[in-house]
């Protein structure tokens, strides 16, 4: 089916015009004016801010998604537009630039976990999950990760047992994003104790309201709660919730993984304010721009940022033309926690003890939280060591790493 | 240590007496005859002044120095800008412990004057398909009445051309598990069957070879250590006055290449005519470097004090390795590139200079031969992480020997 | 001028065509024999190369040649890269010729530039002073006025590329007024060039004295008032074609670095599967994707007739040239780690590439000095004077 780009862009600008204004360039933000946040994770101040912030983005996605623009690739029975999927990300490029309510919320649900509902789930988990998901009714949350499975999913111990119409689940999840938000849960559970590792697993969806359901927040050093504990005690999952026959988690998984990937080169993976323009006005309030070397290091940071933005440009081409992915996704994602490292160390040998002690100067103290978050972006979605074997194992073909045999516990 | 002062200024005393001022100039594009010349000559200096073989016991011809005193000697010498001596480091430093520790009385009466004497030794421990996985070892030696036959193929052999003797390891025993099943043999290299072939390296030297056996025979009181034991016998030539003589390393260093360097960037420019070494970016590079180079004496110090103290060079030596070669490799890399397009110039090697031959784009790429030599450094690694943090070590596929 | 801009499919098919054009008339074998050789290259495959249009692909039409798109005839000076090919064609064809498109008159274009295109003239640019570097204050050859309108040329242009096979040199000189640019027959009695022998033997850099070497009106290219401004073009043309070629051998460096440890087996197992080598091995791939879209970048932007400003143009072209030049080196030398032992011998190909790498991070300006470019079009206040 052919699109008419253009004349979606065109409708598209229209509805955004006429619902939202423009978003203010922040890095055109004069120093000294506004909040001077420069973190690696958007963070509110406690969850009361957090709550309405929540509440104010599902007005306006309930909005979008009523107008027509919410799911331009889904099906029409379950409440899409019956378009091409690259109008969604066509739309989502055209709404970063207008000042809408945060949507980051909903990126869970309709990035990570619809992909893996559409690649496997039955017609009725689509029906009962997919249209929520995307109009804002259901913020979603991942219950992947657990404490001896991190790097190794498949090695995760959460429990699901049959109980006539139901399963009952037992474990514990970790590294949960907005848990404490969310109304499901993307569960990945074993099913089949005695099947091989990657065979036994099954993903359910689970109404976060549960009883059982117990979400602890986990603090990190930059100070904000953005993570949790999830622990799951004798929660009851009814079997219609479940998606895809019985072992096919890891296959259910798979989609989301690699949506993950391709979540990475979009817009998604990137701080909110430009590090390196920020970097730049540091430098010359500290009268530090004419030190060759700080101007290498600088000249440096902004060519890495360029090429981020030209691999990430590439890859948005490849997904909005339906192209398989390349090494771009493991590639920006090292690159972008690179940068998360290189800028925060230029910041710490401008800043001295500025970095690390609050003077109330503007701009200086905020840099704490970059630096104090940087390393995250080493670990999460995939550890820098994951991607490296990744991006030698497709792109080089370089074989794996020989298994070895289990010790059984 | 007011005990080694006399030891120290007789020494540098010596050098200032024996070294020629200009022997660098004199050897620059000196071809492989030439250099085998100045080799020897230099080693007939060491040996009239005792210092040829200074740790070896006086019966056997050395000088009885304890290792204190090889500290001092091989510091003296590096900062009189000794030429590096090469053609005897398997004889001295492979060789001869071996046949000190695992030799019988015959063997050691047959073989350490002549290594005494200066007889160039060759090394035939790697393979095409040996390399890191040394024990994985293909030559084999089969008994025959009173000899061994061997067939198989060396690489990697320094100075097989001049050598008279050969140490070897090959496979007694295929049957045994990999370690199990090698003897260590001493090997005449004139024998019939020998075929050596030299291979050029990548800065131009041809100082390594190939060594091909064909039913090469070696007498069975050849053999040093019992058969199959040889792997035991090979892990002696790692002793500790070899750790020792790497002490000059640091100060060859901080003289050839990191002063070497600031004295001769003095002279280089931006494109503007700014001094090089006015530009603040690489003011802070050669900080830096300036500093890890001072580490690098104090790290090489303190693993030899340690080495005084307990015996052995534990796999600390392993750190110490990483970080010299990288810190030689980062520094030749830097000054190369600072260098810019005159670097870039061809210039004749200086083959008895060691690591720095004050060319720094050729530095760098020789620099390579360490990071690679005497153990990877990805080895060098997972010694570190095995044997100092108690890592475990990679399982092995099934099946296969140990 | 009219650029025609290649399809994905005319880019793919130019280069497989390319490569195997070389692999068959530069093999490696071919490479070694020339790296002994005075002249430095094989005149039979120049003259190949120019039956196949290569010297004339993104020329003007108007010239003879083809006017394809800088960006697309960037496919085959990766190419030569890849092959570490020996030859006056980047230096004639794209960086001189470069400079002729730019700032020669219609008089001396038609003189020239067809030449060039069919191979009967090469030509080559002469402009780095003593150290080699390549921004105005630093140029080599001197010049000062001469009766009739022209100038006399004195002094010394260092690491000239192929200046031996050159019959016409556009050579940059520094005097009182500035930067002037012109055209002199390498015949010419008072000019003397003297081979320099690099690291990297497959190419030929030379320097070349210049005696009271008298040039009329009628050859001058630029005079002082945008001496400047060309010499700056021609070098970023110079440094997108040495990135280029540093790209082709960062991408080849690569493949060949992951067939080997593929197929290298120590300790039961292929040594591609140790992580300490796969994970160097993919820190490489990241840097040969980042250069890849670096130079696509760079070569748009030199693009004769592109609609950039100079400011843009310098940051792509400094960009590419500082990263994908450092780049490439950084994978010759995993490389040679990767390979152990073998990849120290001369008979090894690692070196050559190696080699070459190096030679190109100092062509053109250093990583350094292209860094300092970048810093001063993008961050306010003084500019380095490193970069005047």
């Amino acid at each position: 089916m052919t699109e008419d780009v253009d004349a979606f862009r065109a409708s598209a600008l229209a509805f955004l015009t006429a619902n939202a204004p423009l978003r203010t360039n922040l890095t055109d933000a004069a120093r000294g004016v506004g909040d001077d946040a420069i973190g690696l994770l958007d963070g509110h101040a406690d969850r009361t801010a957090e709550a309405a912030s929540l509440q104010r983005g599902r007005d306006w996605r309930r909005h979008v998604f009523d107008c027509g623009f919410g799911w331009l690739g889904g099906p029409p029975a379950l409440g899409g537009a019956g378009r091409s999927p690259q109008l969604d990300e066509e739309y989502r490029l055209l709404e970063r630039a207008f000042d809408v309510p945060d949507q980051q919320p909903f990126a869970t649900g309709t990035h990570l976990v619809a992909p893996a509902i559409l690649a496997n789930g039955s017609e009725d988990v689509q029906q009962r999950f997919l249209p929520g998901l995307y109009r804002g009714d259901l913020v979603a949350c991942q219950l992947l990760s657990e404490p001896e499975a991190g790097s190794d999913l498949a090695g995760l111990h959460t429990r699901a047992m049959r109980d006539g119409g139901d399963w009952i689940v037992s474990g514990q999840k970790v590294w949960t994003s907005q848990a404490h938000l969310a109304d499901v849960g993307q569960l990945l559970a074993r099913t089949d104790q005695d099947a091989p590792k990657h065979r036994g697993l099954t993903m359910f969806l689970v109404d976060m309201r549960s009883p059982g359901v117990t979400v602890r927040p986990l603090r990190q050093m930059t100070g904000e709660t953005h993570f949790n504990e999830v622990f799951l005690d004798d929660v009851r999952v009814p079997d219609a919730n479940r998606v895809g026959p019985l072992g096919s988690g890891w296959s259910a998984v798979m989609a989301t993984l690699m949506a993950e990937r391709a979540a990475v080169g979009s817009g998604a993976a990137n701080s909110a304010v430009d590090p390196v323009a920020r970097l730049i006005e540091l430098a010359r309030h500290r009268g530090a721009l004419d030190d060759a070397r700080v101007r290498q290091r600088l000249a440096t940071a902004h060519i890495n940022a360029e090429l981020r933005r030209f691999l990430g440009l590439r890859l948005e081409g490849a997904v909005a033309a339906g192209r398989p992915i390349g090494p771009e996704g493991p590639i920006l994602k090292l690159l972008f926690a690179q940068q998360g490292r290189s800028c925060g160390d230029l910041a710490g040998d401008l800043l001295g003890p500025s970095l690390v002690a609050d003077t109330g100067e503007w701009g200086t103290f905020a840099w704490a939280r970059w630096v104090t978050g940087a390393p995250m972006l080493r670990i999460a979605g995939g550890t820098d060591e994951i991607q490296r074997n990744t991006l030698a194992e497709r792109s080089l073909s370089l074989p794996k790493e020989p298994q070895q045999k289990e010790p059984s516990r | 240590m007011s005990e080694f002062e006399q030891l120290r200024g007789e020494v540098r005393e010596w050098c200032a007496a024996t070294i020629p001022a200009d022997w660098r100039e004199q050897q620059r594009g000196a071809d492989h005859h030439q250099y085998i010349e100045f080799q020897r000559w230099w080693r007939d200096q060491l040996a009239a002044a005792g210092y040829f073989i200074p740790h070896w016991p006086r019966e056997w011809g050395g000088s009885a120095m304890s290792l204190p005193e090889q500290v001092v000697l091989y510091e003296e010498l590096s900062r009189g800008d000794a030429p590096r001596l090469g053609i005897t480091q398997v004889s001295v430093f492979n060789a001869a412990p071996a046949i000190m520790h695992a030799g019988t009385d015959e063997q050691k009466q047959r073989y350490l004057p002549l290594i005494a004497s200066g007889q160039i030794w060759c090394q035939g421990f790697s393979e095409p398909n040996a390399g890191s996985d040394l024990a994985g070892l293909q030559t084999r030696a089969v008994r025959d009445g009173d000899h061994y036959v061997v067939n198989g193929q060396k690489i990697w052999t320094s100075m097989a051309r001049e050598a008279e003797q050969c140490i070897l390891l090959a496979r007694t025993d295929p049957d045994a598990p990999k370690t199990k099943g090698i003897s260590f043999f001493v090997m005449d290299m004139r024998s019939p069957g020998i075929e050596v072939r030299p291979i050029k390296n990548l800065v131009g030297d041809s100082e390594f070879c190939e060594t091909f056996m064909d039913d090469v025979l070696i007498p069975a009181e050849n053999l040093i250590g019992p058969e199959n034991g040889g792997w035991t016998v090979s892990q002696s030539t790692l002793g500790s006055e070899r750790a020792v003589s790497l002490i000059g390393l640091a100060e060859l260093l901080r003289r050839n290449g990191r002063d070497f360097l600031i004295e001769v960037a003095a002279d280089w420019t931006m494109p503007d005519g700014t001094p090089a070494l006015a530009d603040s970016g690489v003011r802070e590079a050669i900080g830096g470097l300036y500093g890890e180079v001072e580490i690098l004496r104090l790290v090489l110090t303190r693993m030899v004090t340690n080495l005084l103290h307990h015996g052995g060079a534990g796999p600390e030596a392993s750190v110490v390795k990483i970080y010299y070669t990288e810190l030689l490799q980062r520094l030749m890399k830097f000054a190369s590139e600072l260098h810019g397009l005159p670097g870039q110039i061809l210039r004749a090697g200086v083959p008895s200079s060691g690591w720095e031959t004050h060319d720094f784009a050729r530095d760098f790429i020789h620099s390579y031969s360490w990071t690679i030599g005497g153990g990877t450094n990805e080895i060098m690694r997972n010694i570190v992480g095995e044997q100092v943090l108690g890592l475990a070590r990679e399982p092995r596929p099934e099946g296969l020997r140990r | 001028m009219n650029i025609v801009r290649m399809s994905a499919g005319e880019r793919t098919e130019l280069q497989q065509t390319s490569r195997r054009v070389l692999a068959e008339r530069a093999p490696m074998g071919r490479v070694r024999e020339l790296l002994d050789d005075d002249l430095g290259h094989d005149p039979t495959l120049f003259s190949a190369l120019v039956e196949l249009g290569w010297t004339g692909m993104h020329l003007p039409e108007t010239a003879g040649g083809s006017g394809v798109a800088f960006a697309d005839t960037a496919v085959v000076i990766s190419e030569l890269g890849r092959a570490v090919t020996a030859g006056p064609l980047v230096s004639s064809a794209i960086i001189a010729a470069g400079a002729l498109v730019l700032s020669a008159s219609a008089d001396q274009s038609a003189l020239l530039l067809p030449s060039i295109i069919d191979g009967s003239v090469i030509a080559t640019v002469a402009l780095a002073g003593q150290g080699g570097h390549c921004s105005a204050a630093s140029v080599g050859p001197t010049w000062r006025p001469a009766a009739g309108g022209g100038i006399t040329i004195d002094g010394e242009a260092t690491f000239v590329l192929d200046a031996a096979s050159a019959d016409v040199m556009v050579v940059f000189a520094r005097g009182e007024g500035g930067v002037v640019a012109a055209l002199v027959d390498r015949s010419h009695p008072g000019i003397t060039v003297t081979p320099t022998t690099a690291l990297d033997q497959t190419r030929r850099p030379a320097s070349v004295r210049f005696d009271g070497v008298e040039v009329s009106a009628s050859s001058m290219l630029a005079e002082p008032r945008d001496g400047a401004a060309l010499l700056a073009a021609v070098v970023d043309i110079g440094a997108t074609a040495t990135a280029l070629d540093s790209f082709g051998i960062a991408e080849i460096v690569v493949e060949r670095t992951a067939e080997y440890v593929k197929q290298r087996f120590q300790f039961g197992r292929s040594i591609g599967s140790f992580q300490a080598i796969k994970h160097r091995l993919a820190d490489d791939v990241l840097l040969v994707e980042t250069s890849r879209v670096a130079v696509d970048n760079a070569a748009a932007a030199v693009d004769l007739g592109a609609g950039m400003s100079v400011r843009e143009r310098v940051i792509a072209v400094a960009t590419a040239k500082a990263y994908v030049c450092d780049a490439a080196v950084t994978i010759c030398g995993d490389s040679l780690q990767s390979h152990g032992g073998i990849g120290f011998t001369w008979e090894h190909d690692t070196h050559l590439y190696f080699k070459r790498a190096m030679l190109n991070q100092a062509l053109f300006g250093t990583s350094r000095w292209h860094r300092h470019r970048v810093a001063d079009e993008v961050l306010p206040l003084a500019r380095s004077s490193s970069t005047v």
